[in-house]
């Protein structure tokens, strides 16, 4: 039987009273990596943000089975991280300063960094091959080595579902293919991963494609549902094919 | 290795604020005394609360840049680009105004009068401050935007700094004290306006250190302190607090001394990366560092002629900022 991370029923957001997400039933599968995609001002970044818990939102919001809005802030920040569109900021902290941010979430006011949080981070700089930049500050860092750190930030919170929005924009391949390969691993892992990508190539890598337009659920599906593609081709005016070449779904433009 | 190097830094600090004190204790009218008796009442009466009250007023300082610029996400925030220093003024202006001043002057206050006169002082103050912080934020809609913080920190700055010369115009009989004030000063400073200064800095010191996970929750974005369960909102404002209390009992006991709470937190991040509880402490202890220092020399320089401490740090420190960004780090400020 299915379980869902996260679900949500009639969930409509608006910004300076105007309708941006219009009453969105969705269903995010436990341990699966569910991509968004759409043009852009489809409402993307807004459902990843509503999802988060960080801007209002009305229509009911289930996380991990219970209502996003009976949780507090620690709960709902231990139970999703977080990453935001080209976080900036930071440039003097160090590598693992950053990591160590992670875990706010389970410090209190009055307690710093515990032993057990400072292994947890050393895990991940370790797993995510951190190891040589630990000490150096984000300002010496490239855009692919900056986006690991803060990816490496979101992960350190430990928490069972990761929301990601863009996190792999400005990055080059070899960069994007060790984020495939952290997000399969993490699926692996019972994780439940919830990205925004523009990169529609890297989007029908997921296991499921929720497609949005003007700020309006037109699709869930299986990056193998021929459904998905037609609607991809409609929203995005049928200037796109989308073929299957060695084994995976490639879109290109027309 | 990095808590090798705070650990250097702090040690570095009390020893320079050490140093800096016994200075303050042998710097007299005439300019430095190299034998002085601990029994002289000049220097136990004159001397002493003149010294230790600059570097708590330092350290409020440096403690208020280093929130200023953290709580702003900006390097170049200060109580004084932000409005709050000029907010503080007028504050003080309307108490002087009021009379206060005047009372106090003409030795018409018991001692617990005296207190109340502090109080009063560091309240309109601190009023003052907030009002300024508030109109800032509000005119710049926020404190996202880095240019229009700036903007607007500037605008209500120069409209308040304009009110407060219209107060003083008005009631001519502050005129002599808010010129004192203006130009930021340390001959003010008694024994009562140590205990108040300590008290602040004790209470701002430990506030701002437990809330400084905010401030670390803060380096990386707004929404991402919010994903990390931090309570934005109210914590921000509670910072906020604390940061106009530190600025306005720094202003009311001394006047406008500028550029130690910009200059402290700067010079502290040159030498030390990390957790922001580091950072705050650190650059209170730069910043009394600076102001002892600072008065110091603005006492001994020109003796008998003593100089504005304000003035000295004005010039040190627009020098400072100019030197860092032209040089080639200015990129990580």
């Amino acid at each position: 039987m299915k379980t869902f991370a996260i679900a949500t029923k009639h969930l409509h957001v608006s910004m300076d009273k105007t309708p941006v997400l219009h009453s969105l039933d969705l269903s995010i599968e436990a341990g699966r990596w569910t991509c968004v995609v759409g043009p852009n001002g489809a409402g993307k970044s807004t459902l990843l943000k509503a999802l988060a818990g960080l801007i209002p939102s009305t229509g009911q919001l289930l996380v991990l089975g219970q209502p996003l809005l009976e949780m507090s802030d620690k709960d709902r920040a231990k139970r999703m991280a977080w990453l935001g569109q080209q976080e900036t900021g930071a440039d003097d902290l160090s590598v693992r300063d950053v990591l160590m941010l992670g875990r706010l979430p389970h410090q209190s006011l009055w307690a710093g960094a515990s032993s057990q949080d400072q292994s947890i981070v050393q895990a991940w700089i370790d797993r995510l091959q951190l190891g040589h930049l630990q000490d150096r500050s984000l300002l010496q860092l490239s855009g692919g080595e900056r986006q690991r750190v803060l990816l490496g930030r979101a992960l350190a919170v430990q928490a069972p579902i990761l929301l990601m929005d863009e996190p792999i924009a400005n990055v080059d391949i070899p960069h994007q293919s060790d984020w495939l390969q952290t997000v399969k691993q993490l699926t692996q892992q019972q994780t439940t991963v919830v990205s925004v990508l523009h990169d529609l190539n890297l989007a029908m890598r997921a296991d499921q494609v929720v497609l949005l337009h003007q700020g309006r659920l037109v699709i869930q599906a299986s990056p193998d549902d021929p459904l998905l593609h037609q609607a991809l081709i409609e929203v995005f005016e049928g200037r796109m094919s989308i073929q299957r070449v060695a084994d995976q779904w490639v879109v290109l433009p027309m | 290795m990095k808590s090798s190097r705070a650990a250097v830094l702090t040690w570095s600090l009390l020893s320079f604020s050490l140093l800096a004190m016994a200075m303050g204790l042998m710097t007299g009218s005439h300019g430095w005394e190299w034998g002085v008796s601990w029994q002289d009442p000049i220097v136990q009466d004159i001397r002493l609360p003149r010294t230790l009250g600059a570097w708590l007023a330092g350290a409020l300082l440096g403690l208020s840049g280093a929130l200023a610029q953290g709580l702003f996400r900006n390097p170049l925030a200060d109580p004084y680009l932000l409005g709050s220093a000029s907010g503080a003024s007028l504050g003080v202006a309307i108490a002087l105004a009021l009379g206060l001043w005047g009372y106090a002057e003409a030795g018409q206050f018991s001692f617990a009068m005296q207190w109340w006169f502090r109080l009063g002082l560091t309240g309109m103050a601190f009023i003052g401050a907030w009002v300024a912080v508030l109109l800032t934020l509000m005119l710049a809609r926020g404190a996202e935007q880095t240019l229009r913080l700036l903007l607007a920190g500037v605008v209500v700055g120069v409209v308040l700094g304009a009110v407060t010369s219209l107060v003083t115009l008005a009631f001519p009989q502050t005129l002599p004290a808010m010129q004192s004030f203006l130009l930021g000063n340390t001959t003010m400073l008694s024994g009562q306006a140590c205990v108040m200064l300590a008290a602040v800095w004790l209470l701002c010191l430990a506030l701002s250190c437990l809330l400084s996970p905010l401030l670390d929750g803060l380096r990386l974005g707004e929404a991402t302190a919010q994903s990390l369960g931090l309570q934005v909102k109210p914590l921000r404002i509670l910072l906020l607090a604390v940061m106009g209390l530190a600025t306005a009992t720094a202003v009311a006991q001394t006047g406008l001394i500028a550029f130690v709470g910009l200059v402290a937190p700067h010079l502290v991040r040159s030498r030390l990366q990390g957790a922001y509880a580091s950072l705050l402490i650190l650059s209170s202890l730069m910043g009394g560092v600076l102001l002892t220092t600072a008065d110091v020399l603005a006492r001994g320089l020109w003796a008998p002629q003593e100089l504005p401490v304000g003035v000295l740090t004005g010039v040190l420190g627009g020098g400072y900022l100019l030197w860092r960004l032209h040089s080639p780090s200015a990129k990580a400020m």
